[in-house]
């Protein structure tokens, strides 16, 4: 049996400040809207997601998997139902893999502050066996967020968290096309979820920006650390004709590095891109890259940036990027759409993926 | 696809620092649970044992680095070993593949008992006397105290092995609760299968054992409310089990495409990665559902076309919990068949504890070295086996040998996974 050759993308979804919907975002960065606010208490520019744009299954069952999917679970779903609609044609289970990154959930830091903080008779183990909710810990494991969208998409080839930070979210893109071209599964459901929403995640947050300036250096969307979330159904081309879906886009490469010197890392999925033959980009999608590295990128591409309209969502803008890549492309866009992510910490990480239109 | 051997293992375990140390620790039966006597548990039964890396260990340890955070101190150890072993130098490779574990901390989890204090005391400044902070207030409480020593700015890692190996990194990390072990190997391998790399190097670590996860595991009555001898606290496939035992470790695997390794001259190669497979089912948060274990088990001898009575020896995810124990020896029975009662099968939680998402990794190491030395480790522990049960377990190390490892690893969230290991040269 040879292996598969061909992935497509089949489904995107995505919730955001802007609202529920690829298309949301991408009407909004044609029209140079954005969904970033000031918070007064911080005076930290983000974009939080409405309480109405939330989607969570309704059935019974799924009232106790909320307790400890957390809100990151709640934003994966809604997310992960726009890309993968529970009316479509389903995946075969055996042959499918859930892939999510996201980091530790954030909102139950308040939680547990609480339980730990009183000074009584008490125990630091009694307080947290008595005060606080049944499963509390599986919500801090960013696996619980995975197990939830494979129990949505009905998944049985595993699934796994991707806990990334800023701009690795590409490696999850990139590990999904190693599963289908391992031929290891037919389909693959990629989510990507950032929460950073809290106030004192984003305390220790803005504490860390003033330290080591990992978020200040970040260029055209310089802090604006947010919320939201994407996800992307990626397939062989062979199993969406199986399955009767209409793919987007073809996914045609997606590497991700890190190395200490600055630019290092660019240029090594630069000559992954040269290597594996990509054709120049038409459009490059730069979530939180600077100007000058997304000019470079692009050459005489057009560059887009989301993170101007949804703020940066470090878990999330690789998915998010790949999902307005792919409507792009079946929408119209005749060239290759090419996605950078990047991130200004330590080791420097780049991600780069190539999209091209379905012949 | 390209061969995939490990040539480097390195680990830091209740058995002591350095693979060496876990092995003879195995292989001797000893017994790294201890009594917990560093978190107060109060009113709670469960958690009075646990396994901790050893006071002179870790006092060695602390002294190559002071003031570096335990959780790294533990992980930068096992990786520099396994480096050390794959003697792996700078300018050997382009770009190496890193996959790890969770990156950062949580601010008020605490990954280890000293930043559990640490994050306690940000929670009492910010929240004592029932006070509920504004986002301002903590914002202006982090600027004065600085950050929780828990968590982390970024990953160090990448940056840590660029340096050490003088190349790229291409970063990966994953969780998978307790089968985050075998999968991280099973990434490292399939990237080197694929050709995308010549390196991986895998680093899992578990460093939990705060107040936070005993009070939590209690909560879930996951833990051993064993009282007696720690040795005999973590029973797998015994009739008297009565829950895990919490440990900590790190782990390091160094992974290399068997053609690379031959032509850079690798001292020693300590076997080779078979194939795998993971299941997930969302039946229960917590317990594992049979269907799935099993399948996990056949689709892993099946993608690693290894017949089921090639299987020398299993060494089981064994946790002692009840579920636990009873699922894995009934899958294990419709997978193998009559050939279970051949093989051999070890269970090294019940010396080192339930190290979590380093436990596949620890175990997939102890896997390899029996491999190497035709011994399967005993499970001292056990000595009244569960009729219900019924695995080949013996309480005294013996001698066979072994050309196939089936390495099992179970997590919450329903997650399931399998790894086969086997001799490089194809036994």
């Amino acid at each position: 049996m040879s292996a598969p050759s061909s992935f497509v993308i089949t489904g995107v979804g995505a919730v955001t400040g802007l609202g529920l919907g690829v298309d949301v975002v991408a009407q909004a960065l044609a029209e140079g809207r954005s969904a970033l606010r000031v918070d007064d208490g911080l005076q930290l520019v983000r974009a939080s997601v409405a309480a109405a744009d939330l989607r969570w299954p309704q059935e019974a069952r799924w009232k106790d998997q909320r307790k400890y999917a957390g809100r990151a679970g709640v934003l994966a779903l809604t997310a992960v139902d726009q890309a993968l609609p529970p009316e479509g044609p389903p995946v075969d289970a055996e042959r499918t893999v859930s892939v999510v990154c996201v980091e530790p959930d954030a909102t139950e830091w308040r939680a547990l502050a609480q339980v730990i903080a009183p000074d009584d008779e008490r125990t630091p183990a009694e307080r947290v066996f008595e005060d606080m909710d049944d499963f509390h810990i599986l919500r801090t494991l960013t696996a619980s967020v995975a197990q939830v969208v494979a129990m949505r998409v009905k998944s049985r080839n595993g699934t796994l968290a991707v806990p990334t930070p800023s701009a690795r979210g590409m490696a999850g893109l990139a590990l999904a096309r190693s599963l289908l071209a391992f031929g290891e599964a037919d389909t693959v459901v990629l989510a990507g979820v950032s929460q950073a929403l809290v106030e004192y995640e984003l305390a220790v947050r803005r504490r860390r920006a003033l330290t080591c300036e990992a978020l200040d250096a970040v260029g055209d969307a310089n802090g604006t650390a947010s919320e939201g979330a994407a996800a992307l159904v990626v397939e062989t081309q062979e199993q969406a004709q199986r399955r009767g879906v209409r793919p987007l886009a073809r996914l045609r490469g997606a590497c991700s590095f890190a190395a200490r010197r600055r630019g290092e890392a660019l240029e090594l999925g630069l000559s992954t891109a040269r290597r594996e033959g990509w054709p120049r980009p038409h459009v490059l999608i730069a979530p939180a890259a600077p100007s000058d590295v997304s000019s470079q990128v692009a050459g005489g591409g057009a560059v887009l940036n989301p993170s101007r309209a949804v703020g940066m969502l470090p878990q999330a803008d690789a998915v998010l990027a790949t999902c307005l890549g792919a409507r792009a492309l079946s929408g119209g866009v005749v060239g290759p759409v090419w996605l950078l992510t990047w991130a200004d910490t330590e080791d420097g990480p780049v991600g780069l993926a190539c999209l091209e239109p379905v012949s | 696809m390209r061969a995939v051997v490990v040539t480097g293992m390195g680990s830091v375990t209740p058995l002591g620092a350095g693979v060496s140390a876990l092995w003879e620790g195995l292989v001797a039966g000893r017994s790294g649970l201890a009594r917990n006597t560093e978190v107060d548990m109060g009113s709670l039964r469960g958690g009075a044992v646990w396994g901790p890396v050893p006071d002179d260990v870790r006092a060695r340890l602390r002294a190559t680095a002071p003031g570096a955070p335990w959780a790294n101190l533990m992980l930068r150890t096992a990786l520099e070993e396994g480096l050390q072993d794959a003697a792996l130098e700078k300018g050997q490779v382009d770009v190496a593949l890193l996959v790890t574990t969770q990156s950062t901390g949580n601010l008020f989890v605490g990954g280890n008992r000293q930043s559990f204090t640490d994050a306690q005391g940000h929670a009492r400044a910010l929240f004592g006397g029932g006070r509920s902070p504004s986002a301002a207030e903590a914002f202006a409480h982090f600027v004065a105290a600085g950050p929780p020593t828990g968590v982390q700015a970024f990953s160090p890692w990448p940056a840590w092995l660029g340096d050490r190996l003088g190349c790229a990194t291409s970063p990966l990390t994953v969780e998978a609760t307790c089968a985050t072990g075998v999968r991280a190997i099973a990434e490292g391998a399939r990237a080197i299968a694929l050709g995308q790399v010549d390196v991986a190097v895998v680093g899992l670590l578990s460093a939990r054992m705060t107040p936070y996860f005993i009070g939590s595991y209690n909560q879930m009555g996951a833990l051993s409310r064993h009282v007696g001898a720690p040795q005999d606290a973590c029973r797998p496939f015994d009739a008297r089990r009565d829950g895990m035992v919490v440990g900590e470790a790190a782990a390091c695997l160094v992974l290399e495409a068997q053609d690379f390794a031959a032509r850079r001259g690798a001292p020693r190669v300590h076997g080779r990665v078979l194939g795998w497979a993971f299941s997930s089912d969302g039946a229960h948060p917590t317990a594992p559902e049979y269907a799935q274990v099993e399948r996990t088990l056949a689709l892993a001898l099946q993608r690693a076309q290894v017949p089921p009575d090639r299987v020398d020896l299993v060494s089981a995810h064994g946790t002692s919990t009840r579920l636990n124990d009873s699922l894995e020896a009934k899958a294990l029975r419709a997978v193998l068949g009559a050939h279970l009662d051949a093989v051999g099968l070890t269970a090294n939680k019940s010396a080192l504890g339930h190290s979590s998402i380093a436990a596949g990794a620890v175990e997939s190491i102890a896997g390899l070295m029996a491999l190497r030395h035709g011994v399967v480790p005993p499970v001292a522990s056990s000595t009244q086996l569960d009729p219900a049960c019924f695995v080949p377990l013996r309480t005294e190390a013996y001698t066979r040998r072994v050309d196939v490892v089936m390495k099992n690893a179970f997590g919450f969230g329903a997650q399931y996974g399998c790894l086969l290991l086997g001799r490089a040269d194809g036994g």
